[in-house]
């Protein structure tokens, strides 16, 4: 049993207790297959398949491997991902990550070094398109160019009116 | 009414005094009981269904973490309060319950805080603290959603509910699993190589959930609160809020 190795590396019945330190972790030669959900953080050394979900953090250790899509709070990855990466805050890619899929998030941080194949989208930004039609104000009023012809046929019926 | 179901191994004379002394503090706080000694020969489960019948609204278990298994994995269904009574060594239970080992555990009896507990079902009864099966080629399904497999073929599982695992790990960090957070944690551990003198272990995964089937395709040996079985499939389960039990203030949870 675990005891066996107890001074090295497990110790049971510690004093030490908080709730946040509860997670998931996929050990470095363990395979996961299927809807992979989890209410607290996740911690992946191994391989994952089919998706990922966590409404906290996914960490992505060095050397792991997730064919996956993966919707979490937070991550980092630092390890091999091939899937869409959908995070609500904010998600750190280390020099050692490879992404091949979308990804979108609120925060990015990229090292160099990282290599990402995809479409990134990030939320929050204001700026207005460059394709909309030009406006020209017009006596208070903004008019387009469509408005401007018909006001000018309007002009010449008059004059050949009087 | 309370009943105090007596442990097999507390007939031995070294333990004569501290009964006594017990005994006599019980009935100082009012509730001393009817005394029952359980046996290995007798169900657990039809003494505490006979004495519920007769009137007992508390059932106190006296011994160590072998009586409290064995006492809740057959008894649990009951529908009465339970208490603990810790005499002796093996008593890590206790200590997750906040409640001293000898004459001191009569006055956390005597205040009656008491908390519903979780408790794990597997093929068919009840375990309290830990469910462990030694290295083995086993698959793994979680909740029905996942499922888990190793490299390595061999591995071992760890299904921790009262006593508190705690991992120590110098790279990663430390983890600390708590018991009565509404979910049953299980460790797989993969074994790599088998020396001659010790096995060597890769670093466990983790995994909380609230229903686990674990598949061998060779019959696997599985011990529950100490107890050993074989078996082919099992079906791991949380039972929430199942027993009503009475704890100490300076309880693990």
């Amino acid at each position: 049993m675990f005891q066996k190795n107890q001074d090295e590396e497990t110790q049971q019945y510690a004093n030490t207790t908080s709730p946040e330190d509860l997670e998931t972790v996929v050990g470095p030669s363990m395979q996961v297959e299927g809807d992979f959900v989890s209410e607290g953080s996740i911690i992946v050394k191994g391989t994952v398949s089919g998706t990922v979900k966590t409404s906290k953090l996914l960490r992505a250790e060095e050397g792991s491997k997730i064919i996956a899509n993966i919707k979490a709070a937070d991550a980092v990855i630092c390890g091999q991902v091939k899937g869409s990466v959908r995070v609500n805050q904010t998600i750190e890619i280390s020099a050692t990550a490879q992404i091949l899929g979308d990804i979108s998030c609120k925060s990015l941080t990229v090292q160099p070094g990282a290599l990402i194949s995809g479409k990134i989208t990030m939320s929050g930004i204001e700026m207005q398109s460059a394709s909309k039609p030009a406006k020209r104000r017009v006596a208070g009023s903004v008019k387009t160019k469509k408005d401007r012809s018909v006001g000018t046929r309007t002009q010449n019926e008059v004059d050949e009116e009087s | 009414m309370y009943v105090y179901l007596y442990d097999e191994f507390l007939k031995r004379k070294k333990y004569e005094s501290t009964i006594k002394e017990i005994e006599t503090r019980l009935t100082d706080f009012g509730i001393a009981g009817k005394i029952l000694r359980l046996q290995k020969s007798i169900n657990a489960h039809s003494t505490i269904e006979e004495e519920i019948a007769k009137g007992a609204k508390t059932i106190i278990m006296v011994g160590n973490d072998n009586t409290f298994g064995h006492v809740l994995s057959r008894g649990a269904v009951g529908k009465a309060l339970f208490g603990f009574l810790p005499i002796g060594p093996e008593n890590t239970i206790a200590d997750v319950l906040g409640i001293p080992v000898g004459v001191e555990a009569c006055e956390i009896l005597s205040r009656r805080r008491k908390i519903p507990l979780d408790i794990g079902w597997v093929n068919n009864r009840y375990f309290v603290s830990q469910l462990h099966i030694p290295p083995h080629d086993i698959s793994v399904s979680y909740d029905d959603m996942f499922s888990v497999s190793a490299r390595y073929k061999k591995m071992e599982l760890v299904v921790c509910n009262l006593q508190p695992f705690f991992w120590k790990n110098s790279k990663a960090g430390d983890y600390t699993v708590h018991p009565q957070d509404g979910k049953l944690e299980a460790f797989l551990r993969p074994m790599k190589k088998k020396h001659v003198f010790k096995e060597v272990y890769e670093e466990p995964s983790i995994f909380p959930f609230e229903e686990m089937v674990v598949t061998g395709k060779t019959p696997f040996v599985m011990v529950t609160d100490g107890k050993r079985s074989k078996e082919k499939k099992i079906t791991i389960r949380l039972a929430k809020k199942r027993l009503e039990m009475i704890v100490g203030r300076k309880r693990r949870f």
